[in-house]
């Protein structure tokens, strides 16, 4: 009788599956070619000039940082309610990937305002959400890999305070006047909202396929702990 | 269960109108100093939202930035982002999986012999 | 589980505790004393920090001003629940007929009202060192942001204080985790604070970050008081 796996298939159980292959080649070929329409296909735009192609990158980046929000909202919650370490994995990764995504906003946003507005960074409602919510998802991951025993409650309790912060300040936007632009992709031109859409899409399957791979990896780790502790118990070091 | 689940909603519902409660005189105690306490000489009317595209004032002139390597950088920067974590969850996987794999070997010598 | 009780009777349960946490801090004075030190000695070090010419640099006194307190409350707030682990009393206190959102709450306050005495020091040290202006009306109005701007400071503190009370690291722990968060309370108070020393305050725009002030507060009271309770339950 061979060991149990724990929470993979014994047959091929650690291969990386073959449609989390298909998926991530799949979303790189199309945001490959979203870079390539950005470039090469949408027009300039008559106001901004050349730095508005950043615009195609930077909102579904954005997109995919709020998509995170809710993801971790709910595997927190989860996870407080019922301990399930499946929760606590969820909103890790939702952690981990709005971190990516927000960090990504965070450097081409400075990069347009450079241009557009003179300086890289401006005190703006909306910039400053993001700041705070990354700045808390960090100290969240800071807390994960230091705090302890119980840092998966202290962590989950964390990223709800983000999800909650972000929210306060998407709230008093219209309170706070900004200097952010406002929502342009209704006003965009055909081409370029061909081009938008293809890069929201690129993204969408580009997330989707880093969600797939940092949740395995994260059963991967408790899999692995798991294991670790019938090796001690077998007898080996 | 469900009792003190009911319970619990209760509690937090009576919390949310506390807040509500605490919160609004605060809100309208704010609103009300800006009625009040107006000084004489009028102040001069906040200027209106900029559409979202004008220059911070007392910026530098943006005319000498160079839009093209704000652009390279800018997409530069979001393929090695996305890239990068691609390939750190690619190899981190391998390895455990790698690490997985030996240590259930290894668990099943020992327990043969 | 805690027993059921009214909103009343929990607020009367969460001043109990706030009771005791002032009776302690009467006999010696420890937190107080500490904080408002230390929150002197910040505004101390940056007035020289900002000095110029022969006078300091009043317009970053808005900046100088909430971080003296930021970086005191962090004090107080470590030490306020680390009195409560000496001799484990937090077992204590979470076993006690108390329901979890009054221990909270009481906690909370506690924590406003040292803070308040401690900017009771703070606030006018900020105006001696940067020779600002203070009429009546201004005096009224710094009051109210300060106390809305410490309130989401008590709200938010408390809270993550809480959290980080069993974690290993805490002190540093704290730190970091508290500042990205208070962020907001921060920039608005400063901003708040900014249009008061001008000569000609923008009064429309003080009451605008002013709501902004409150709604931060009432939006985090809800929120702790979701959270507060699964979080402490082991």
């Amino acid at each position: 009788m061979t060991t149990n796996l724990e929470l993979f298939d014994q047959k091929d159980g650690l291969k990386t599956p073959p449609l989390l292959i298909t998926l991530s080649v799949v979303a790189a070929v199309l945001m490959g070619v979203s870079a390539w329409m950005v470039f090469f296909y949408a027009p300039t735009e008559k106001v901004m000039g050349f730095v508005q192609k950043i615009f195609y990158f930077h909102v579904p980046c954005a997109w995919m940082t709020l998509w995170s929000a809710p993801l971790m909202a709910f595997g927190s919650i989860a996870y407080l309610a019922t301990k399930k370490d499946r929760y606590d994995r969820l909103s890790d990764a939702g952690v981990e990937l709005a971190i990516l995504f927000g960090t990504l906003v965070m450097i081409s946003g400075p990069l347009w305002g450079r241009k557009a507005w003179g300086v890289y960074w401006v005190w703006d409602a909306r910039l400053t959400s993001f700041l705070v919510m990354v700045l808390t998802l960090v100290a969240c991951k800071i807390v994960r890999a230091y705090a302890g025993p119980s840092a998966k409650t202290i962590a989950a309790g964390l990223s709800i305070l983000a999800v909650v912060n972000a929210l306060f300040v998407w709230v008093s936007v219209d309170l706070w006047r900004g200097t952010h632009p406002p929502k342009l992709v209704a006003t965009l031109q055909v081409e370029m909202k061909q081009v938008f859409w293809l890069s929201v899409l690129s993204f969408h399957l580009a997330y989707f396929a880093m969600l797939w791979a940092r949740l395995r990896m994260g059963k991967l780790r408790t899999a692995l702990d798991r294991l670790a502790i019938k090796s001690t118990e077998a007898g080996l070091d | 269960m469900m009792s003190a689940a009911v319970i619990h909603l209760r509690r937090y519902l009576a919390f949310l109108g506390l807040a509500v409660a605490l919160g609004w005189p605060a809100l309208a105690l704010a609103a009300g100093t800006s009625t009040t306490a107006a000084p004489p000489p009028a102040a001069p009317p906040p200027p209106a939202p900029p559409p979202g595209f004008e220059r911070v004032a007392g910026a530098p002139d943006t005319e000498k930035v160079d839009a093209n390597q704000l652009v390279v950088a800018a997409y530069a920067v979001f393929f090695a982002g996305m890239f990068g974590y691609l390939i750190y969850i690619a190899r981190k996987q391998a390895e455990m999986a790698k690490e997985m794999a030996e240590l259930a070997s290894r668990i099943d010598r020992v327990k043969k012999s | 589980m805690s027993p059921e009780r009214s909103v009343f009777g929990t607020l009367v349960d969460a001043w109990r505790i706030t009771e005791k946490d002032l009776l302690v801090e009467l006999r010696t004075k420890e937190i107080v004393l500490t904080m408002g030190y230390f929150g002197f000695l910040v505004v101390l070090i940056f007035s020289f920090a900002f000095f110029q010419d022969g006078a300091t640099i009043s317009s970053v006194a808005s900046g100088i001003l909430w971080v003296s307190i930021a970086f005191a409350g962090t004090l107080g707030l470590g030490r306020i629940f680390e009195r409560e682990r000496e001799g484990d009393c937090i077992r204590a206190l979470l076993l006690s007929p108390i329901p979890r959102p009054s221990i909270y709450l009481g906690k909370a306050l506690g924590v406003l009202i040292f803070m308040l005495v401690v900017e009771a020091v703070v606030v006018p040290s900020v105006y001696f060192f940067f020779n600002l202006d203070l009429d009546r009306t201004r005096a009224g109005v710094l009051l109210l942001t300060v106390l809305l701007g410490t309130l989401g400071y008590a709200i938010v503190g408390t809270l993550l204080a809480a959290m980080l009370l069993r974690a290993r690291t805490k002190d540093v722990l704290l730190a970091v985790v508290l500042y990205p968060l208070i962020l907001p309370v921060l920039i608005i108070g400063v901003k708040a604070t900014g249009i008061l020393v001008q000569p000609e305050p923008v009064w429309n725009e003080l009451s605008l970050w002013l709501r902004l002030l409150g709604l931060y507060d009432a939006v985090f009271l809800v929120a702790s008081l979701w959270i507060f309770e699964p979080l402490l339950l082991d």
